[in-house]
C-alpha cells in the first residue's frame, strides 16, 4: 500500500556514545514502513545545506522523498540517550500538503501540514493536539503521543481522562506511550493497556517515532484493532531499538518477544547503586536518577536520600535496599561499597542490573554468574533496570 | 513556526571545534544500509571494503575487496565520512555481522 508520511528531516547527534545522523521522525518512520512492506513517500522540508545528504540517505534507503524549502537546518543534540534534546537555533519551512489513502503525520518544528485520507495517523511531537487535528480530513483518525505530551496537551494528571478527551475531538484510537511501562489505547469503547516489549539493549532516540511507524503499519494498512496496533507497535521499537531504523529488517522483528503484562499504576522503587566520591561520579548519579524517574519508577540514592557518611550510613544503605525492587549498579570502578550492594541485593532475590563499560570483562563475573545483567551501556542500563523493578511490581 | 532559540552549548559538548571528529581517528560502527542479498551471501564477518563517496547524489559506499562489488551504504556519519574522504582520508569497513542486520566496523584504512 501507498503512504504519505510527512514529517521532519533532522540531524540526530549523541555526544556518548557517538552518533551523527540525518533522520528526524519524518524519515525514519518512512524508512520503516518501507521496510515494513508499505511504500512509503516522505513529505518533508529541507534546506540547502542538508539537502544532498537528505538525498544521498533517500537514495540508499531507495526511498521516495518531496522536498518543501526551508531556510536552516535543524539539529537535536543529545549528550547521552537518557538526556532530554538540545535544539539550538531556529527554522522557517513553507507550508506542506498531503493527500493519499493513508497520512502518518507528525508534527514539525519548523512548518504546519494539512493532510486528506481515508486513515491518518497524528504523532504531534511538540505539537498542539487541537490544532493539528483541525487540519486533518480523514473518516479514520489515530492519535500517538507520549504520556508527558499526553498530560501538557490534555491539561489533565490522569491518562484516563487525558485519553477520553482526545477521543473527543473525533479521534478513532489514542495511543498513550509509557516508555518502559507500555501505554494505554483509548477508542470510543474505553481505555485499555499494553506492556512495553524489553530488550537487552535499549537505544530510546528515535523509538517512539518507530512505534507511531508501527501503529501506522498495523492499524492503517493491516486493519488491526488499536489495542493489537499497540503491541505490534511496541516490537517495532523494540526491533528499532536493538538496530537502529538503517538496520531495521523484519528478521530483526521477528526476532523480539511479545509486550510483558502492563505493570500495575504503581511506581516501584530502584535502588541506585554507585560511587560518588567525585564531581564526575556524582553527576552520573544525577543522570541516572532522573532519567529512572522520568521513566516512571521511585528511585533511592544514597547519595539524595543518606548522603556521605561514617560507618554509620551503611545501615541506612541497606534499609533502603530492602525496601527496591531492583537495583541498578554504577560498576565501573569496582567501588566496594556498590559492589557490597549488589551482592546483598543479589542473595536477597533484588534482580540487579548493572552498568561496566567493559561488560565482558573478568571483573563482572560473579555478577553476570549470578543472573545480573551486566550492560555497556547508560540507556540499557536505565531501561532494564525499570523494567526489572516494574516486573517484580506485576509478580507481587 | 519558529524553532527555539540556542547557545554555544552545542558546540561545547560536541567537541572537537567546528570541523566535527579528528578523521584521522574517525571510527564507528554501523549497520549496512540496503545490503545486496546476492553479495551478502558471498561474504564473511572480518571481511573488508573499502569506503568509498560515488553516484548521483553521492553517497558512501561500501565495496568488498578485493573484487569491488557493492556490498551496501551507510547513513550513519555521513556529513563526517564525506567531508574527510574529500579532504583525502581513506577508510575501510570491516564486516562484523551478517545476521540479523549487516554491521560494519569502519576505521581509517592501514597503510600496510
Amino acid at each position: 500500500m501507498d503512504i504519505s508520511v510527512v514529517g521532519g528531516s533532522y540531524h540526530e547527534v549523541c555526544i556518548d556514545p557517538t552518533v551523527h545522523r540525518l533522520l528526524g521522525s519524518g524519515l525514519r518512520a518512512t524508512r520503516l514502513l518501507d521496510a515494513l512492506g508499505s511504500h512509503a513517500r516522505l513529505n518533508t522540508c529541507v534546506d540547502e545545506a542538508t539537502a544532498p545528504e537528505l538525498e544521498a540517505v533517500a537514495t540508499a534507503f531507495g526511498m521516495t522523498v518531496v522536498t518543501t524549502p526551508r531556510d536552516a537546518a535543524v539539529r537535536y543534540v543529545y549528550e547521552t540517550p537518557v538526556h532530554p534534546a538540545v535544539r539550538p537555533g531556529s527554522t522557517r519551512g513553507g507550508p506542506i500538503q498531503v493527500e493519499g489513502e493513508v497520512v502518518v503525520g507528525f508534527g514539525m518544528i519548523e512548518t504546519a501540514w494539512t493532510a486528506t485520507a481515508d486513515r491518518v495517523v497524528i504523532d504531534p511531537q511538540h505539537s498542539d493536539v487541537a490544532e493539528l487535528r483541525s487540519r486533518v480530513t480523514a473518516p479514520h483518525v489515530a492519535l500517538v503521543l507520549n504520556e508527558h505530551e499526553a498530560r501538557r496537551f490534555a491539561r489533565r494528571d490522569d491518562l484516563r481522562d487525558a485519553a477520553r478527551d482526545f477521543v473527543e475531538l473525533g479521534i478513532d484510537a489514542v495511543a498513550i506511550k509509557r516508555g518502559a511501562r507500555g501505554g494505554l489505547v483509548a477508542t470510543p469503547a474505553g481505555v485499555n493497556a499494553y506492556g512495553a516489549v524489553p530488550t537487552a539493549r535499549v537505544d530510546p532516540i528515535g523509538s517512539g517515532d518507530a512505534f507511531t511507524a508501527g501503529f501506522a503499519h498495523a492499524w492503517a494498512v493491516e486493519g488491526a484493532e488499536p489495542l493489537d496496533a499497540a503491541r505490534f507497535a511496541s516490537r517495532v521499537a523494540a526491533a528499532h531499538s536493538l538496530e537502529s531504523a538503517a538496520g531495521f529488517n523484519t528478521d530483526v522483528l521477528a526476532d523480539v518477544g511479545e509486550p510483558i503484562p502492563y505493570p500495575p499504576d504503581s511506581t516501584p522503587m530502584v535502588y541506585l547503586a554507585g560511587p560518588f566520591f567525585n564531581v564526575a561520579q556524582r553527576m552520573l548519579i544525577r543522570v541516572a536518577r532522573r532519567a529512572l524517574r522520568h521513566l516512571g519508577v521511585d528511585v533511592f540514592s544514597p547519595l539524595h536520600e543518606i548522603g556521605h557518611g561514617g560507618d554509620e550510613v551503611a545501615r541506612l544503605d541497606i534499609a533502603g535496599l530492602e525496601g527496591c525492587a531492583s537495583v541498578l549498579a554504577i560498576l565501573d570502578g569496582a567501588d566496594s561499597g556498590t559492589v557490597f550492594e549488589t551482592g546483598w541485593a543479589t542473595h536477597a532475590g533484588i534482580p540487579v542490573v548493572a552498568l561496566a563499560e567493559n561488560a565482558d570483562d573478568h571483573a563482572w563475573t560473579m555478577h553476570r554468574g549470578t543472573e545480573a545483567l551486566v550492560v555497556p551501556d547508560l540507556s540499557s542500563a536505565i531501561y532494564n533496570a525499570a523494567w526489572a523493578a516494574l516486573g517484580r511490581d506485576v509478580e507481587q | 513556526m519558529g524553532g527555539s532559540g540556542g547557545s554555544g552549548y552545542e558546540v561545547d559538548i560536541i567537541g572537537g571545534g567546528p570541523g566535527g571528529p579528528s578523521c584521522s581517528t574517525l571510527s564507528f560502527d554501523a549497520p549496512v544500509a540496503s545490503p545486496d542479498p546476492a553479495v551478502v551471501a558471498q561474504i564473511s564477518v572480518h571481511d573488508i571494503c573499502d569506503v568509498v563517496v560515488a553516484g548521483t547524489p553521492p553517497q558512501v559506499r561500501l565495496l568488498v575487496r578485493p573484487i569491488g562489488v557493492q556490498l551496501g551504504a551507510l547513513t550513519e556519519r555521513l556529513a563526517d565520512l564525506t567531508k574527510c574522504i574529500a579532504e583525502g582520508y581513506e577508510y575501510e569497513a570491516e564486516v562484523i555481522s551478517l545476521t540479523p542486520v549487516v554491521r560494519v566496523r569502519v576505521s581509517p584504512r592501514r597503510t600496510n
